[in-house]
């Protein structure tokens, strides 16, 4: 009885140990992403192409399978914690460009005249829904990997989609929406002519 | 105008490099490879005599740098198995056993300074990321069977 509770206790701690050092890799990844990016002066530029795409990348959960089947398990455990660090850095990219463009979004309309009530609630309920959605893949990502949430990460897109559609709708702005390669076209304001 | 007269001319030159130079090489990541050994390892710029000669240097770099990023951003989006597949048909035309080629490869690492300047830096990590795993796939399927032909190429 005393020896089963001991092989237990030794399984649980194994267990516990692994997910910790699994987590702790990832974390140590992110902290070196995000020093290497800070120094990287050369990557001010324009993103190259639709994020979208790389999002689904990211995702794409046959990757995985052809790694896990093929490669040598420390190989499959490094690319692994690799995209799942990648994943959480383009999920905080995401949710960046959305806070950005509401933040736009807000400051364009202090100073409209138009403002649709019915259109600002419908975008509020959007970008509730989006910080909603994001944030549930951002834990699910963190704890299982970017390879099982991959539908998650593609409704997530098309909720950030319908976000950009619902500010272009209520008042368009010049915003880059980097997180899905989107840009909203800059319109003209029409404004009543000043007597 | 000038712009656009530019621009023209920067597609023509890119049409030229597609069709006369990048058509002649087998798959995009040879095609990568080759573009960035056009880039001088100092100034980061490219180097095309022929391009330089018909379309000017300044159109002829332009011209490679878009090239550049169009072959990376194709490269970056594909899957696993494709990256394999397409590491396979490169490693094969240099004409070096797999296995020098991948343990080269895996201590070199040389995809590093083929990712275009000015890109996303979360491209350029995915593209890292996929690579190294693709390299460990082809590493795992010539530790399962060493003496498959298409992994012990001969040296020609």
């Amino acid at each position: 009885m005393t020896a089963a509770l001991i092989t237990l206790l030794a399984l649980t701690t194994s267990v516990v140990v692994a997910h910790w050092r699994t987590r702790l890799m990832t974390r140590r990844l992110l902290i070196e992403e995000g020093v290497a990016r800070a120094g990287e002066s050369l990557w001010q530029g324009p993103g190259p192409g639709p994020q979208s795409e790389l999002g689904g990348a990211l995702f794409d959960s046959s990757d995985w399978a052809v790694v896990r089947r093929e490669a040598s398990p420390p190989c499959a455990r490094r690319f692994q914690e690799e995209r799942t660090a990648l994943a959480l850095e383009w999920l905080r990219q995401l949710r960046q460009s959305a806070s950005s463009l509401m933040s736009n979004h807000a400051k364009a309309v202090r100073s409209s005249a138009a403002l649709s009530v019915s259109g600002e609630l419908r975008l509020a309920s959007e970008f509730f829904a989006f910080q909603l959605l994001t944030g549930v893949l951002y834990g699910a990502v963190w704890l299982c990997g970017p390879f099982h949430v991959a539908a998650l990460a593609g409704y997530s897109i098309d909720i950030s989609r319908r976000l950009k559609e619902a500010v272009e709708d209520v008042l368009p702005a010049r915003v880059s929406f980097a997180g899905t390669g989107v840009t909203a076209q800059p319109q003209q304001e029409s404004r009543p002519a000043a007597d | 105008m000038l712009g656009r007269l530019v621009h023209v001319e920067v597609e023509a030159a890119q049409e030229n490099l597609r069709n006369l130079t990048l058509a002649k090489i087998p798959g995009d990541f040879g095609r990568l490879i080759y573009l960035a050994s056009l880039r001088d390892y100092n100034a980061g710029e490219y180097h095309h005599a022929g391009l330089i000669q018909q379309f000017g240097a300044e159109v002829a770099r332009d011209a490679i740098l878009l090239s550049h990023r169009e072959v990376f951003n194709r490269v970056v989006r594909c899957s696993i198995a494709e990256l394999v597949r397409q590491i396979e048909l490169y490693a094969a035309s240099t004409h070096t056993l797999f296995a020098d080629f991948a343990h080269t490869w895996e201590k070199l690492e040389p995809y590093r300074v083929i990712v275009p300047l000015g890109g996303d830096p979360l491209a350029s990590r995915l593209f890292v990321c996929n690579v190294r795993a693709a390299l460990a796939v082809l590493q795992g399927r010539q530790s399962r069977a060493p003496q498959d032909p298409q992994f012990a190429l001969p040296r020609q």
